[in-house]
């Protein structure tokens, strides 16, 4: 998209902008902070020409309105920002198949959308294409986010809407409050995860509104799908084993995106959720599902907390009894 | 007796509306997400009314959270301190709410 049907497409966001800006001081230093931003892109670096300082005035916001067209403001959120303007949406390791999207370049933050990060996950294993065909760089810097909507509760089918967002992103206690970003190749940032949680949480409303929900309705988000939602009824077996085994692993054979979310413990189920799965298994927590070993019976989690914190080989009935849940799309 | 629902709703809505604003320096996060503790990640999971040690060994019950720190998960309530990326914590306060739980840590350098 050029930067001219930018501003077209932004201008709605310019009173948004104005107001904000004429709130406080602080806002005010972010919003000529974010200017100053935009301006090197937009003029390819030459801030020098410019000056150190700039002043917020009508024509330039009218000039910076298609940035974050429906944006939440960057660092809204948290107690300062990131400029990840450097990065870029893809970087292809070796390893990784030719779009770059690799599962493992999803890293959750300090939020608990956990839901969301597994969804990226799970779709990103089964599908990197998927995830791919989601973003595209514009002239200006920023980046074109397209996730599938549904309009209203009754609407039978998600329909796509793009979101344009800049590469920055609030921080936290130094780190970014949200996703982490992915590879790297020199100090070239892979940032496609933080592109994605940000558009959804213009969706949202705020980086904090991401907080709490369930991966099958993030899936559908990111591929426009369809979940098939399994309760597992915690707890009380209604499901067979077999049943599970057959389901996840079909699934994966099929390149379907799979989550999976344990319920709330109680006093007992905990106790022995720490003791068999030390730091690596939580309540209310959502996984991808990345392996199913029918023979061994046994289902390997990809955890978004990354680390060391995947649960690879877990019992079957283990997966019973922790978790309440699996979604199923593709 | 026809009037005492009444009176407990308005206590425990008195009792939200006036709680005490957090102390300086706190920091706020919500159960199964990331911290950023001294630029250390911790998850931060698995809310519960359970036993924990206050920072002086002393063995309490109350509500608890979980705090994955590189060195082994670590059962923490109000009182709480512990040592991530050379500095020191202190739990403040862990919220039972629903659906997800709420922690508040201080540095306790």
């Amino acid at each position: 998209m050029s930067s001219q049907s930018h501003l077209r497409a932004g201008s709605g966001a310019q009173s948004t902008t104005e107001a904000a800006v004429r709130e406080s001081p602080a806002r005010q230093r972010r919003g000529n902070q974010d200017a100053q931003a935009r301006i090197r892109r937009l003029t390819g670096g030459t801030e020098h020409v410019l000056g150190e300082t700039i002043e917020v005035t009508p024509d330039l916001l009218a000039l910076l309105a298609g940035g974050d067209a429906q944006s939440v403001e960057s660092g809204v959120d948290g107690t300062g920002e990131t400029d990840m303007s450097t990065g870029t949406a893809f970087v292809h390791d070796p390893g990784e198949d030719k779009t770059g999207v690799n599962a493992d370049d999803v890293t959750q933050g300090q939020l608990a959308n956990c839901y969301f990060m597994a969804a990226m996950k799970a779709v990103a294993r089964a599908n990197p294409q998927a995830i791919h065909d989601l973003i595209s760089e514009n002239d200006d810097g920023t980046y074109d986010v397209t996730l599938y909507v549904k309009e209203h509760v009754w609407s039978l089918n998600a329909s796509p809407k793009v979101y344009t967002v800049s590469p920055t992103f609030p921080t936290q206690g130094g780190r970014t409050l949200g996703a982490e970003a992915g590879d790297s190749v020199g100090d070239t940032r892979e940032i496609w995860p933080m592109l994605l949680e940000k558009a959804f949480a213009i969706h949202c409303g705020s980086y904090k509104e991401t907080e709490y929900g369930f991966g099958g309705a993030a899936m559908q988000l990111l591929t426009g799908q369809d979940t098939d939602n399994v309760g597992l009824l915690l707890g009380l077996g209604l499901r067979a084993e077999a049943t599970i085994l057959a389901d996840l692993a079909g699934a994966l054979t099929d390149k379907k995106a799979v989550t999976a979310a344990t319920g709330e413990f109680d006093a007992d189920t905990l106790k022995a959720a720490k003791a068999a799965y030390p730091g690596r298994l939580g309540q209310k927590h959502v996984y991808a599902v990345k392996e199913v070993d029918v023979e061994g019976k046994t289902i390997s989690l990809d955890n978004p907390w990354g680390g060391d914190t995947d649960i690879d080989h877990m019992p079957v009935a283990d997966f019973k009894k922790f978790f309440r849940q699996y979604d199923i799309v593709g | 007796m026809t009037f005492l629902p009444l009176v407990l709703s308005l206590g425990c809505a008195t009792a939200l509306v006036t709680r005490p604003p957090p102390p300086e320096g706190a920091m706020t996060f919500t159960e199964t997400a990331v911290a950023a503790l001294a630029g250390v990640r911790v998850p931060i999971a698995n809310a519960a009314h359970a036993d924990y040690r206050d920072v002086a060994g002393t063995l309490r019950t109350g509500a608890t959270i979980e705090f994955m720190l590189p060195d082994g998960p670590l059962t923490a309530g109000a009182g709480t301190e512990f040592t991530v990326g050379g500095h020191r914590f202190r739990v403040h306060e862990v919220r039972l709410e629903q659906p997800l739980a709420r922690v508040v840590v201080l540095p306790a350098d």
